[in-house]
């Protein structure tokens, strides 16, 4: 199973990632901002980079292991790909939006211009990732600040800083989503 | 996703501090109750009625419940005034206002018509319809449930009201979704799809207002008796 590694330490905040992200998933331009929240995530953007305090944080799907967003879906629309992304079938979808009231993460998103509006969010690019590729955001980052690989293995080559740091390790959402803090 | 950070990431939620536990873990306990509650619930019930009618018979010896059906009254139609038609006058406009705003809604999306964002993605809009609809017609299956299987006959008049108004209800709510939905032609799925107790909510949902609008169906053309015969004291059929 894939994950995205993201290392907050070492980003330099240049969006390449979301540049990356936009051109290989195809999507089209920005829309108004009555429709969409601050952190600039949106049915046409799947990642964003935060800055607070000077530090960058990429936010993005967390491709959690257990998805409150397809527990939720009434027609399992939503689901866990054995890629490990969580992955969205409009053709299932009724567009009830209900993944969007579960997400504790606000991810899932709404194409609030469209007529027929379906709902959108980063799917880890597994069709890439069934052809052996990565992300197209992990491929891009200059610093490797945010990198992929299997799960597992991320997990053991990090562990040092995952859970060996005096900070205290802070796993949220059992262990769908995990942040270490670094020194 | 696994992040390295010097700093608390707790921003990142969408405003609520984050459980340890997935959200999946915290809701699973309610929803696999479901179907014994749906289960026990008929159970409770169909005891409760075997018990009450039981009682009833035992009772009958001394007198019995009061069973009175209202006569149909020559009810006089109300002489149209200035307000009254002021006031259907200004409902009918609100329903054109919706009316146009739902065809709008064909053309240029959800956002356009309704001020729904990311943020709020169910607003007012999902408040009033479904809550409001739904309200309604439960009061349609409470009376009907307090009538024919709790036997309460002093509620019998209200009987036909009430399941008219459910009728209507369901009727809104259902209006309302099809727009509401962003692919109302995937409605039918749900109930099709038993894969969580979610879903078997929905379904059941659904089978609920077929029920109701067949009932409330029936209380129309009931109504829809010719005038001559109702004139005349014929007794009404029961239904």
């Amino acid at each position: 199973m894939k994950a995205i590694l993201t290392d907050v330490t070492h980003c330099i905040g240049c969006r390449q990632c979301v540049m990356a992200c936009k051109k290989a998933n195809e999507l089209e331009d920005e829309l108004p901002r009555r429709w969409v929240l601050e952190d600039g995530l949106s049915a046409h953007n799947w990642t964003a980079v935060l800055e607070t305090d000077g530090v960058f944080v990429r936010k993005q799907c967390r491709h959690c292991l257990e998805p409150a967003c397809a527990s939720v879906c009434p027609v399992a629309a939503l689901h866990k790909h054995e890629s490990g992304a969580v992955i969205y079938d409009s053709n299932k979808c009724t567009g009830c939006r209900y993944c969007m009231m579960s997400c504790a993460f606000g991810i899932p998103r709404y194409k609030w211009e469209s007529r027929v509006p379906t709902v959108a969010k980063c799917v880890l690019c597994y069709k890439r990732i069934e052809q052996g590729l990565q992300p197209a955001c992990t491929s891009t980052c200059p610093v490797k600040a945010t990198i992929s690989g299997e799960r597992a293995d991320l997990l053991k080559r990090h562990a040092s800083a995952l859970l060996c740091t005096p900070i205290a390790t802070s796993t949220r959402y059992g262990a769908n989503t995990m942040w270490a803090g670094r020194r | 996703m696994i992040y390295i950070s010097h700093i608390d990431l707790d921003f990142l939620t969408y405003g609520q501090k984050l459980s340890r536990e997935p959200l999946p873990r915290l809701t699973a306990p309610a929803m696999e109750a479901v179907p014994y509650t749906f289960v026990g619930m008929g159970i409770f019930m169909t005891g409760l009625h075997w018990i009450i009618r039981r009682r009833m018979k035992a009772g009958e010896g001394d007198g019995g419940a009061s069973h009175s059906v209202t006569k149909a009254g020559n009810l006089k139609e109300a002489a149209m005034t200035t307000r009254v038609r002021n006031v259907k006058l200004g409902l009918w406009g609100i329903t054109g206002l919706g009316g146009a705003v739902a065809i709008m809604r064909l053309f240029f999306g959800l956002g356009a018509t309704t001020n729904l964002s990311d943020g709020t993605p169910w607003g007012l809009w999902i408040g009033f319809d479904v809550m409001g609809g739904v309200a309604l017609a439960a009061g349609g299956f409470v009376i009907t449930a307090t009538v024919y299987i709790f036997r309460r006959e002093e509620f019998h008049p209200i009987v036909r009201p009430a399941v008219l108004t459910a009728f209507l209800g369901y009727i809104a709510v259902i209006i309302g979704l099809l727009f509401d939905l962003g692919l109302p032609w995937n409605i039918w799925r749900p109930m099709v799809k038993r894969l969580n107790p979610r879903a078997q909510i929905r379904s059941d949902d659904g089978l609920h207002s077929t029920g109701g609008i067949w009932a409330g169906g029936n209380v129309r053309c009931d109504g829809a008796e010719p005038r001559n015969r109702r004139d005349a004291g014929a007794s009404r059929p029961r239904w």
